[in-house]
């Protein structure tokens, strides 16, 4: 992407800062944070830039985050790369709150482009949450009206469910059962075979 | 060949018809002790939707509106939906519900592409969508499949899986009692009436709509729960898809968010009520979340239907051509809805840039031997297409736009009581067109070659419920056919080749048209009452008092 309306050299350090920060404090985030590395389960680099000039990358892998600047080079990994036509735009559209929302409407206008896998960026975002602790996603204060939320004897239907004590794991006499669950797409990409999504 | 205006399967429809009828009737072993045949998408959308049932349902959407185009040859559609119901009864249907017990013990270790689908901060210790977590607090181990208080994603499609074969055949074969595979194989017994009062019951009671896994309520299960039993409405007469317009107002207030310029700001994808999370895709992409069910949305509610379609298309730029045409998500299965729902709604701006691309990248083509069958296969280098996937694709081509809807809101029963085609030795033989002219006393009936490998060799195929076979005539190919005889007062049979063919059929069945009770077509003894071409509220409550005799309907 050729930049059609480059930023000048201040803004373009301040991007190349923000980036830079952001990624020694995920760093930082995967260091101490379980959660944060709970997350982190695959190869996966996601790239951020814009078309002036500045660039950084985050490798994560298994239970690791490294940042680094410039473009990526390893092609052998599965990666978002996402390019800005100019830091300014960058900027703005990567701190405010909706970023994703930004990110999108610069992609539709033409005033950004992305290689790879987009979605990846719906998985990236809230990792930078760690860093910039704005725009998280919690849950409500107040669950919604009517929730069902513990089964009931007096519901009309109940006499038509069969209700049996709490289990915690597949019956391990049911080996058949156990052996066809194993073949399932769902688990077999857990266990980490490469199963094709799409 | 005589012209004509009424509709007829193209040449993808045929093929895809080939390939569906292969994978019907291929006997495979859906037990605990077998596998589905790989022809099954087990892969497509996951993890949510990678299971071998959502080709089932998915497979079965075609086949009402194939019914509409050929409503006078439905034997064939008969036989698939007997089949993809029968598999549906399996252990292989309901893998999920009954084997993944418990929590999911791999949760840290989903990838980045099924994280997306947790809320963002249970991610590393939240049971991704798809892992049904039967067994956990506080709901027990429920072995049922159907009768529970979650798994509303197997009994809601299920029902309406149910619905389409009888609204293709007219039989009540599942609306007796048959048994399910539940828990360590116990069996449950279930019928198609039962599974409806159950949806319909539970849901009165559950405003916010039942749970698929535990504990998880989604729009997408709500809404093809909701469209089962506008169905089950439909060929029954019933009214029990009230409750889901009793939901869609509960949605407006709690599943969606607004702007201050009153656009849709999200839309829940599902709800956890014990985690208090409602989960949406971020910002704009939430709309991904509004596309994923509006198909199901439309025939129930058109408004709500066509807000969800339009705010979705209008965030994802789909319907402005000047905006970039991106696959944000790169599932096949957004897209195809887009095209899908596009043509429901009249949206032709959108329909042909979503359409372009996927002629495009979608890999459209004819497969197997002689090249009979067609479908999509997406780029995946696969033997097979994505059943799940490829359905959608051809329910975005077959018949004229609204077939989806009409479905649902202008039932076609009165087919069953008109003269009908049967015996024919599909797949031999097939039949793109089968329509009867009610004002002209005429059925018009095309035939093909569906395997090439037999074509010419000789067939006979019948036509029931002809009021008068003294008056009947036949051109086949403009001239006069003499190739048939009567068989009956009211059926005849023509003898033909496997080839294609154009027959005019003389049979004096028009508007108001009476047939002997005796010669009512195929499964239909039971519709004794309803022998003269009614209207469809006719038919439906006469199927329904014929057929039941329990007090839900």
């Amino acid at each position: 992407m050729q930049s059609r309306n480059p930023s000048g050299w201040l803004v373009r350090c301040l991007f190349k800062v923000a980036l830079w920060i952001l990624g020694k404090g995920m760093e930082l985030a995967c260091r101490f944070s379980t959660s944060f590395r709970g997350q982190l389960t695959r190869d996966v680099i996601i790239q951020v830039g814009s078309a002036d000039g500045v660039s950084q990358y985050y490798v994560c892998g298994p239970r690791t985050l490294k940042s680094y600047s410039g473009p990526s080079t390893d092609p052998s990994i599965k990666t978002l790369a996402l390019t800005f036509d100019n830091a300014w735009l960058a900027l703005v559209t990567l701190l405010l709150p909706g970023a994703c929302g930004g990110i999108n409407r610069a992609l539709l206008d033409h005033k950004a482009v992305y290689e790879g896998n987009a979605v990846l960026l719906l998985w990236f975002w809230p990792l930078t949450r760690y860093v910039l602790p704005y725009d998280k996603v919690r849950p409500l204060r107040q669950a919604l009206p009517d929730g069902y939320i513990a089964p009931s004897d007096d519901v009309k239907v109940a006499s038509q469910i069969t209700r049996e004590p709490v289990a915690t794991e597949l019956d391990p006499t049911w080996k058949l059962a156990r052996e066809r669950r194993s073949q399932m797409a769902m688990l077999r990409e857990a266990n980490g075979e490469d199963v094709p999504f799409w | 060949m005589m012209t004509n205006s009424f509709p007829r399967l193209d040449d993808r429809a045929r093929g895809w018809l080939r390939f569906i009828w292969d994978k019907a009737t291929t006997q495979d072993d859906w037990s605990v002790n077998g596998e589905p045949h790989p022809w099954w998408d087990r892969h497509s959308t996951p993890p949510m939707c990678s299971l071998a049932r959502f080709d089932l349902h998915e497979t079965g959407y075609v086949l009402p509106v194939m019914s509409d185009v050929t409503p006078a040859w439905r034997e064939c559609y008969t036989t698939i939906a007997d089949e993809l119901v029968q598999r549906h009864t399996t252990f292989q249907a309901v893998i999920d519900w009954i084997t993944m017990i418990g929590h999911d013990p791999n949760r840290d270790r989903y990838p980045p592409e099924w994280q997306v689908y947790l809320p963002e901060h249970l991610r590393g210790r939240y049971d991704a969508p798809g892992w049904t977590g039967n067994g956990i607090e506080p709901w027990g181990l429920q072995p049922d499949p159907i009768g529970a208080d979650g798994a509303l994603f197997i009994r809601g499609f299920f029902n309406l899986l149910l619905g389409f074969h009888r609204y293709v055949s007219g039989d009540d074969k599942w609306c007796k009692p048959f048994k399910m595979v539940g828990y360590q194989e116990r069996l449950f017994e279930w019928d198609h009436h039962r599974i409806a009062s159950f949806i319909h019951e539970q849901w009165l009671e559950r405003p916010q709509g039942a749970q698929c896994e535990n504990t998880k309520i989604w729009p997408f299960c709500i809404s093809g729960a909701g469209l089962g039993l506008k169905l089950y409405d439909g060929v029954y007469g019933t009214n029990k898809h009230v409750v889901y317009d009793t939901w869609i107002e509960y949605a407006r207030d709690n599943y969606m968010g607004f702007d201050k310029k009153g656009n849709l700001d999200w839309f829940a994808f599902y709800y956890d009520p014990i985690e208090r999370a409602p989960f949406t895709l971020r910002d704009d992409l939430s709309a991904y979340c509004c596309i994923a069910i509006t198909l199901y949305v439309l025939p129930m509610n058109r408004e709500f239907g066509t807000f969800l379609y339009e705010m979705a298309v209008r965030k994802l730029g789909w319907n402005d051509p000047r905006k970039a045409l991106l696959q944000l998500h790169p599932d096949p299965r957004w897209l195809t809805l887009g095209i899908v729902c596009a043509r429901e709604v009249g949206d032709h701006v959108t329909e042909n840039r979503l359409r372009e691309l996927a002629e495009a990248s979608f890999e459209p083509r004819f497969f197997g031997e002689d090249n009979d069958r067609f479908g999509w296969f997406f780029g995946n280098g696969e033997l097979w297409p994505r059943g799940q996937l490829a359905s959608l694709m051809i329910l975005s081509e077959l018949g004229e736009p609204g077939s989806w809807l009409k479905v649902f809101n202008e039932p076609n029963l009165a087919k069953f009581s008109e003269p009908t085609v049967s015996g024919v030795d599909y797949p031999a033989l097939g039949i793109s067109q089968c329509w009867n002219d009610l004002d002209a006393g005429v059925l018009w009936v095309e035939t093909y070659c569906a395997t090439t490998s037999k074509r010419g060799e000789a067939t006979a195929w019948q036509i029931s419920g002809i009021p008068d076979t003294a008056e009947v005539r036949v051109i086949a190919d403009e001239e006069e056919f003499t190739g048939w005889v009567a068989t009956g007062a009211n059926s005849i049979e023509i003898r033909s080749d496997v080839n294609t063919h154009q027959f005019r059929i003389e049979t004096g069945f028009r508007h108001g048209s009476k047939v002997a009770a005796s010669f009512a077509t195929e499964a239909q003894s039971q519709e004794s009452a309803i022998i003269s071409a009614p209207d469809s509220a006719t038919v439906a409550s006469a199927l329904a008092s014929a057929s039941c005799g329990s007090s839900c309907c």
